[in-house]
């Protein structure tokens, strides 16, 4: 199937990553962790995986997320992302790298 | 003096500025061009009988078509998300090969992740923001160019002076670099080529590594729209906007700008330029230093020069070789006292305008009122300026005067009466062997042969255009 970049799946998408970050009490999430909470919701467009990447990077890229290299409970590091915070940016989460 | 300390201040600081700010450009592009923070050694377990993780990130990376650091940090998430969904897999029961097979599939086909990812990362924003902050970083990126190749040139020529020097003493000949045989200046036109080439090539590197970085294309796709551009840009600019003393050399070396340009655009842009900032500033100083002794090393040889005593040599009339253009006009057949004053008045840009007029011819001492021009020259006609080659005055032990080796005068411009004196336009600084001339006033008299009414004026023009101008010079 081929997507396009504005279909409703990825704009459900979308909406269901915001969600997902903006009830995230334990700080951010890995691309995986957000997939696996969106699973358990009921939207089956905004459950396809195969747009999971696409709708993180693209509200990255629009700036309503921040992405960042974080290390991971074994220590390697790993891309989280939480909301954009309004004020103060966070340390260390103000830039994608 | 305060004002003009402020204008030279902010001068200064705002070409730094500019420099300091297309630096800060290019280090915030190479975050995305570079091989990227996050080391990609995440080991996953390779299937036997699927398509594997490497193949399928490959063809999603192809078609991605992002700058390497992004695309080194997608594949490094991507490698992470499929280990830990593998793993996940294998826990709900799963084999290995089907979890990998499951977890692929789950990520959908890669050429259709790899063109979702491109769009999500080349937004029309970033494209925006590619393209200005490109456009600031070529012009830093001039600027550090510039310098740095205005020092390194300056090394250059005092290297050649003294090979020269020393292969003069040897007794080997030596070509003039400086001026060719006609005058025209050569080593400003390779100095000027030299350093704007070096200029443009940084430019353009600059502009392609910020706008790929920024805008998150390709290096190699960004680098062929800059190429093109400051072929054009830089292409105009040498042959038709640079104005001033021009040379065959100058005109043959010009298009090394341009190309200069595109080969700093085109040639290895791939290559990351992690230490940029350390190279900027090591070239800005070191090329504040070497102008600075350069110039001090230059002032203080003039200034000793200057300061050698010489002796006055008594000097003869010199033949200036007028009759080569006509002869001087029988006194019989203009008024008594009448003598020829000949000037030249000079514009800016070269052009000048010729005039002759007769001193103070009055019919009597008691009259206040000239003879008119046209009563004075009644008898002629054919009034004309010719302007014949001149000696060069600037070669030493040259002889000074009409260059006898013309057989024609170079330009001849009809004398147009103006009032009381005698008009015409030249435009030598348009003539390539324009540079030393003599002019005359010349006319046919009563008995039908040509003369000329005074000894005429003479001045150096050189050559002030562009190189096309110079290519397009009738002479």
């Amino acid at each position: 199937m081929r997507l396009r970049h504005d279909t409703p799946a990825l704009a459900a998408q979308r909406r269901s990553v915001v969600d997902a970050l903006s009830k995230a009490a334990d700080g951010p999430l890995t691309g995986r962790a957000i997939s696996t909470l969106i699973g358990s919701s009921d939207d089956r467009l905004a459950g396809d995986e195969r747009l999971l990447y696409p709708a993180l990077h693209g509200l990255e890229a629009s700036g309503k997320i921040r992405a960042a290299w974080l290390p991971g409970p074994d220590g390697t590091l790993r891309r989280t992302y939480r909301m954009r915070p309004l004020w103060p940016p966070i340390s260390g989460l103000s830039r994608s790298r | 003096m305060t004002v003009n300390l402020i204008t030279l201040v902010a001068f200064v600081g705002g070409f730094l500025g500019l420099i300091a700010l297309a630096v800060a450009l290019v280090r915030r592009g190479e975050l995305h061009l570079g091989p990227g923070q996050r080391p990609d050694d995440r080991i996953v377990q390779q299937p036997d009988d699927a398509e594997s993780v490497d193949t399928y990130l490959d063809r999603m990376a192809v078609e991605m078509r992002l700058p390497a650091g992004d695309t080194a940090d997608i594949r490094a998430e991507l490698l992470d998300h499929l280990a830990d969904s593998i793993a996940a897999l294998e826990s709900e029961g799963f084999d290995h090969q089907a979890a990998v097979r499951e977890a692929l599939g789950r990520l959908g086909p890669p050429v259709e992740l790899g063109r979702q990812l491109r769009a999500a990362h080349q937004t029309t924003g970033r494209l925006f923001a590619g393209a200005g902050g490109g456009v600031l970083a070529a012009g830093g990126g001039f600027f550090l160019g510039y310098i740095g190749a205005a020092a390194a040139g300056f090394v250059v020529i005092l290297v050649i002076a003294l090979a020269g020097s020393l292969l003069s003493r040897l007794g080997v000949p030596v070509p003039n670099l400086s001026t060719d045989p006609n005058g025209s200046a050569i080593g400003n036109g390779l100095y000027l080529a030299f350093v704007l080439a070096g200029a443009a090539a940084v430019s353009m590197r600059f502009a392609v590594r910020v706008s790929a970085g920024l805008g998150r294309r390709s290096p190699r796709g960004a680098a062929v729209f800059w190429a093109v551009a400051g072929i054009v840009v830089f292409g105009t600019w040498v042959i038709f906007g640079i104005r001033g003393q021009q040379s065959w050399v100058g005109a043959a070396v010009a298009p090394a700008v341009p190309v200069a340009a595109a080969l700093g655009a085109l040639y290895r842009i791939d290559r990351p330029m992690p230490h940029v900032g350390r190279w900027a500033l090591v070239v800005a100083v070191a090329a504040i230093v070497i102008l600075e002794l350069g110039i001090g090393l230059v002032s203080s040889v003039a200034i000793t020069s200057s300061g050698a005593t010489v002796e006055p040599v008594a000097v003869s009339q010199p033949d200036f070789h007028f009759d080569h253009a006509a002869p001087i006009a029988p006194a019989e057949w203009l008024p008594a006292g009448a003598t020829l004053a000949d000037d030249y008045v000079e514009s800016p840009d070269g052009a000048g305008q010729a005039s002759s007029y007769f001193l103070a011819v009055h019919p009597d001492k008691a009259s206040p009122d000239p003879i008119p021009l046209t009563q004075i020259l009644a008898s002629w006609h054919d009034l004309r300026f010719e302007a014949w080659h001149a000696y060069p005055n600037w070669a030493p032990d040259s002889p000074i005067g009409v260059d006898t080796s013309y057989p024609s005068p170079f330009v001849i411009e009809p004398a147009i009466i103006q009032g009381d004196r005698l008009d015409a336009d030249f435009h030598f600084q348009r003539l390539r062997d324009g540079r030393d001339w003599w002019f005359v006033v010349t006319g046919v008299g009563p008995d039908g042969h040509r003369y000329r009414f005074s000894d005429g004026h003479n001045g150096w023009t050189p050559f002030n255009g562009s190189v096309w101008d110079w290519i397009t010079a009738p002479q």
